[in-house]
């Protein structure tokens, strides 16, 4: 809420300046910055003054010749604006005054006419962003004033920040109750408002339908009011604190709100039919205007006020429009209630109207302090705007709100705190802000609760509340102790192994990327991803943040051509975040599913070259062109890496939106069962048509991995092997292939059939062309055989080699070139 | 006789410091090297007239031959070496290199900025005692907030306005607390872990991403007190930013800690110099993480006795961090994931 500095000096008097203010509410547990300082910067030659007379500047047709006077002087000034008329009370910057913004006034010539000073608005006094026209001040301004003085600027605004728990801190007395427990000063209360009750039969009748909701209903009639602006005091008070003076009687209304934090409301007492304020529930689908201008539809959950005949207001959110207060108004109902703080907020929420009245209503306003508030209101009103009390005052109030009393054990403080404090340590401060207790016997301490803290209901409330006042900064920093047998230190939890993955790819070049986890659904669309409805938000931000990704990989190629438009090269990104499934198989607890994977994306060339390699044409070729081979790779070392002994098989896989001869899916083997499977990832390079519609002129490859594996099986089965000291023997098959037959099957029969001594098979080479027939490839593997207990013979590993080739000749046709 | 093949020996000797010195190649060695003792060389020449001579002076003659032979051969080599050598330092004195040209690498990723932070404070909190847990992302209502002492229609659910799943039922968690619920609905204390992850609120302004990450901690047992919290914490932010860094813990509110407490650090940029500090805002402080005392009717909630267990809760924001720590200024950085952004950390 914004405050005024000056008006909470009303009711402390304390010394302390802005800052320092600032600075002890924060080690109260009030966040408060200051906004604004108005009427800053104005010194004491811009004065209060009078147009006498009013003529056109002899020289220029959109120039005013004034006559104005602040003493017995009277000066010419000349004035660009048109809004003011001779008689008016204006703002005069005299020579020698220098103005907020930096301007000094002079005596100066203006087309050849003398001018002694300027008159001013607004904007040039910086009490407003933007101003048409001089400031017109009210008739009654007295003349000669020093502009300060006369609009009580040189207020210091301040923007502060309550928790929902401090409701009572949503006004100036609430405020300054704070700031005097914490200077250790007085805190003076209003006095007693001295204005004549009258007696007689009531104006309205009062009937609470719902008493639950509508817990005290105070209202009283007003006669022979004069509606009219309010005075310049009030009205700046109103505006620095970020509420637009109306007239008299509704700035009335709210200054006393936000002295006391009490909403108040003042209807028309014309519009009230049949004599009646009913407090009831809205019947469903009637309707209102509110102030605000806005025809509103409501419904059997609303509280609001009513007449014999129709709603008169939201209760204690907003008024009605065709009950508020007008010029032409003579008689006013004033109205202070409390309201029920869930009964408030659901209707604000509901129809989106948060209101300064919801807003205190909300985080509690003190029932006991109705009928203080509209006394201090009446009080206002009969001075401001004349007139007197009609009838008795009524005051619905069944129920009372009483003190409750709160219990505090110094063994819990204690307990809680970790110090021990002394009774005046306790006590002191709690009484300063008006929460008297007693010792009882055993020590303990009874606390009785002034009904505007509805937030302490609870020994530990006292215990923050004892804390916040002694000072946090006061309770000693002590290290606790564990022990041993207590540390739940979690060894190798996942955390470890995602960043594992997270060193090799960064090793590997990888930057991390970061996306939103949720997407929009015509990007999934566009990849083909199946996802529930369920998954998609209810209020999303936009729709391309609208639901919750089944998938990583789709917003990397969205990252991939941005950084490519960005003329980011040689892209090389991994995600390792978790996406989501709505499963409806689940237990019915949770229906949804989070799982962890791990996305890849590349782009550009496989390693920007080292100018030495560009020394070398055929170095260079070899670094160009990164192929899916170069993402396997990747993948394939970081399974080997992370699950070794786990097998991998890559498959088949049609993609729309991959390359259609590009891509592939991963298999891995369960570790524990007989040859059964896990799907674990697919890769391919996009399809030519997507980037074409994306635009991006390079190719791009994209993997992406599942890791549930990964966390549960964490080289879970290294094995060690031992190294043998006997030398291996290395031998190349050079074989013709037909082109239909994968290398991986080759492979896969050379390591089955290799027999017992082959320890290691590569592939070396592969060529295509003349002078093999066409349809024919040659494939060349490395192998290397070696045994644990002896160097083998040159016989031995022929008679092998031998057994292989005629093994593959008889399952792949293949031949020895 | 035997004189006479003695003289010729040494005369080998001789006329061979004349031949080396001559020699400037390394041909030119293996040359003379055949001229003395190749098979015809004068060596294998002078040894000739061996036969001739007595059976009692021929062991001497042979002796000295052979004598003659190891001095031939070890002028001949280093005289090699000479050569060699100085053939290296000719060459190098030929060779230049320029220090500045730029090494040849392979090119090395980053961790993304928040993953940094969180591995980093997860080291610190992991060394105080702490385990790393996790928790669901989409979550219900109970967890989110009632379980969290945050009632429906209670005003503090305005600061955190909250994404829900299409049938309402769910939503996305609006802070790493949800992971204090399921900790201890399925453990009894002691409990020390910190939760880290991403949270969510439908908010997207220069401030405000809808998207965020949080870290949670909770340290519960029979004893902790907010003299520990204070403790715990101001080691944590030491390690983190410093042994120099000042804290302050400010009383603040949230619904399910009490006492409640912000904690602020001193403004590494400005150290309370600078009152334009765009940082601080001049105030020399920097509003770090919330925290408190786990207020009782949480443990109520998870089945805990507030009499015989305290403890205490916080959380923080990583790109809080990352921003404070980096000197990063504009928190949607972290999400448009530019190669010009990622690379710097
Ligand atoms: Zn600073």
């Amino acid at each position: 809420m914004l405050a005024s500095f000056n008006w909470i000096k009303d009711f402390v008097d304390f010394k302390a300046d802005a800052p320092e203010l600032v600075r002890r509410l924060a080690m109260a547990g009030l966040e408060s910055e200051i906004l604004s300082q108005p009427g800053k910067g104005i010194d004491d030659h811009v004065v209060t003054a009078q147009i006498l007379k009013i003529d056109k500047h002899p020289n220029a047709d959109r120039l005013s010749l004034c006559e104005v006077q602040f003493n017995d002087e009277v000066s010419p000034v000349v004035c660009g604006a048109n809004n003011m008329k001779a008689g008016d009370k204006v703002v005069l910057a005299r020579p020698g005054a220098k103005l907020p913004g930096g301007l000094v006034i002079k005596v100066s010539k203006i087309r050849k006419v003398e001018s002694q000073g300027m008159l001013c608005s607004e904007s040039e006094l910086g009490l407003a962003d933007t101003s048409e026209g001089i400031l017109i001040l009210p008739p009654e301004t007295p003349l000669g004033l020093p502009l300060t003085q006369a609009l009580d600027l040189g207020d210091t605004i301040l923007e502060i920040e309550v928790t929902p728990n401090r409701g009572d801190c949503l006004s100036i007395q609430g405020l300054s109750r704070e700031v005097a427990a914490n200077f250790h000063l007085p805190f003076k209360s209003n006095e007693t408002p001295t204005f004549h009750e009258a007696t007689g039969k009531s104006q309205v009748e009062v009937n609470v339908r719902s008493q639950e909701r509508c817990g005290r209903y105070a209202c009283r009639v007003l006669s022979g009011i004069k509606v009219g602006p309010s005075p310049q005091h009030v009205v700046r008070r109103l505006e620095s604190c970020g509420i637009r003076a109306i007239n008299n009687i509704v700035d009335a209304t709210n200054y006393i709100m936000l002295e006391t934090g009490q909403p108040l409301h003042a209807f028309d007492l014309k519009e009230i039919r049949r004599g009646q304020i009913n407090i009831r529930t809205a019947e469903s689908g009637e309707k209102m205007k509110t102030l605000d201008g806005i025809d509103r539809e409501l419904n059997c959950e609303d509280l609001v006020i009513a007449d014999g005949e129709r709603i008169l207001a939201l209760a204690g959110v907003m008024g009605g429009e065709d009950s508020g207060v007008s010029e032409a108004t003579t008689e006013i109902l004033l109205e202070s209630a409390w309201f029920q703080a869930g009964s408030v907020r659901k209707t604000a929420r509901r129809l989106g109207l948060q209101t300064e009245s919801s807003y205190r209503f909300e985080r509690g306003v003190d029932p006991s302090g109705c009928v203080a508030a509209i006394n201090r209101l009446t009080e206002v009103i009969l001075e401001v705007a004349g007139g007197k009390v009609l009838g008795s005052t009524i005051d619905h109030y069944p129920d009372p709100v009483r003190p409750i009393e709160v219990t505090l054990r110094p063994s819990r403080i204690q307990r809680i705190l970790g110090i021990a404090l002394e009774a005046p340590e306790i006590m002191t401060p709690l009484q300063a802000l008006g929460i008297s207790g007693e010792a009882g016997k055993g020590g303990d301490y009874h606390f009785q609760i002034p009904t505007y803290r509805s937030d302490l209901n609870r020994e530990i409330d006292l215990i923050e509340e004892v804390a916040r006042l002694y000072g946090y900064d006061r309770i000693p920093a002590t290290y606790p102790s564990i022990h041993l047998s207590e540390l739940l230190q979690a060894k190798g939890n996942s955390f470890d192994q995602l960043d594992h993955i997270r060193t090799l790819l960064t090793g590997w070049g990888f930057h991390e990327v970061l996306h939103y986890s949720f997407t929009s659904h015509e990007l999934l669309k566009k990849f083909s991803q199946e996802f529930s409805e369920e998954q998609s938000l209810l209020n999303p931000i936009s729709e391309d943040q609208s639901v919750m990704r089944p998938a990583l990989f789709p917003q990397m190629v969205q990252t991939l051509q941005s950084n490519v438009f960005k003329g980011n090269k040689d892209l090389r990104f991994f995600e390792l975040r978790p996406v989501y499934r709505f499963d409806r198989e689940g237990d019915g607890k949770r229906p949804f599913q989070e799982s962890w994977h791990l996305c890849l994306g590349m782009s550009g060339a496989r390693r920007s070259p080292h100018f030495l390699e560009k020394e070398s044409a055929t170095a260079l070729k070899e670094f160009k062109g990164l192929t899916l081979l170069d993402l396997k790779g990747y993948l394939e070392a970081l399974f080997h890496r992370c699950l070794p002994g786990i097998k991998i098989a890559e498959g088949p896989l049609n993609l729309p939106y991959f390359h259609p001869n590009r891509q592939m899916s991963l298999t891995l083997q369960t570790p524990g069962t007989q040859g059964e499977t896990v799907a674990g990832g697919f890769m391919g390079r996009l399809h030519p048509a997507v980037l074409a519609e994306m635009d991006v002129p390079v190719p791009i490859l994209i993997g992406e991995i599942y890791l549930d594996l990964f966390l549960t099986e964490w080289k879970n089965s290294i094995q060690f092997e031992e190294i043998s000291p006997f030398p291996t023997i290395w031998r190349d098959i050079n074989l013709i292939v037909d082109e239909k037959t994968p290398s991986g099957e080759v492979l896969r029969v050379i390591r089955a059939q290799g027999g017992l001594w082959l320890r290691r098979a590569e592939l070396f080479d592969l060529y295509r062309g003349k002078p093999l027939e066409a349809g024919k490839k040659a494939l060349t593997y490395r192998l290397e055989y070696g045994a644990k207990d002896r160097t083998l013979t040159d016989e031995e590993v022929n008679g092998s080699r031998e057994k292989l080739l005629e093994q593959l000749k008889h399952t792949l046709g293949a031949t020895l070139r | 006789m035997k004189e006479d093949l003695l003289k010729s020996l040494k005369s080998l000797t001789d006329d061979l410091d004349g031949s080396v010195q001559k020699v400037q190649t390394e041909a030119g060695l293996s040359e003379l090297k055949a001229t003395y003792l190749g098979k015809k060389g004068r060596l294998t020449e002078v040894l000739k007239g061996l036969g001739k001579l007595s059976s009692e002076d021929r062991p001497a003659v042979g002796a000295k031959a052979n004598e003659i032979k190891n001095i031939i051969e070890g002028r001949l080599r280093s005289a090699l070496e000479s050569l060699q050598r100085q053939s290296i330092a000719k060459e190098l004195a030929q060779d230049t290199f320029d220090i500045s040209l730029p090494g040849r690498t392979e090119v090395v990723g980053n961790v993304h900025p928040i993953s940094q932070i969180f591995a980093e404070a997860r080291h610190i909190f992991e060394g105080l005692g702490f385990a790393t847990c996790s928790g669901p992302e989409i979550e219900d209502d109970y967890h989110n907030f009632e379980a969290l002492n945050i009632p429906a229609d209670h005003p503090a659910r305005d600061l955190q306005d909250t994404f829900y799943l299409k049938d309402g039922r769910w939503l996305l968690r609006t802070h790493t607390s949800t992971v204090q619920i399921h900790i201890m609905e399925n453990q009894g204390a002691p409990v020390r872990m910190i939760a880290p992850g991403a949270v969510y609120r439908c908010d997207s302004d220069v401030t405000h991403t809808p998207m965020f990450h949080q870290i949670e901690g909770l340290w519960v047992d029979d004893r902790t007190t907010f003299g520990d919290l204070k403790g715990v914490l101001t080691l944590f932010i030491q390690q983190m930013f410093g042994d120099g860094t000042k804290v302050r813990f400010r009383p603040s509110f949230f619904p399910f800690t009490e006492p409640s407490a912000e904690l602020d650090m001193s403004c590494h940029i400005c150290a309370w110099k600078n009152p334009s500090c765009p940082v601080c805002k001049g105030t020399g402080w920097l509003e770090i993480l919330g925290c408190g005392m786990v207020d009782p009717a949480v443990f109520q909630c998870v089945g805990y006795d507030p009499e015989k267990i305290t403890g205490f809760a916080f959380g923080m924001g990583l790109e809080r961090m990352a921003m404070i720590k980096f000197g990063i200024n504009d928190l949607r950085l972290f999400f448009e994931n530019d190669l010009r952004f990622l690379q710097q950390f």
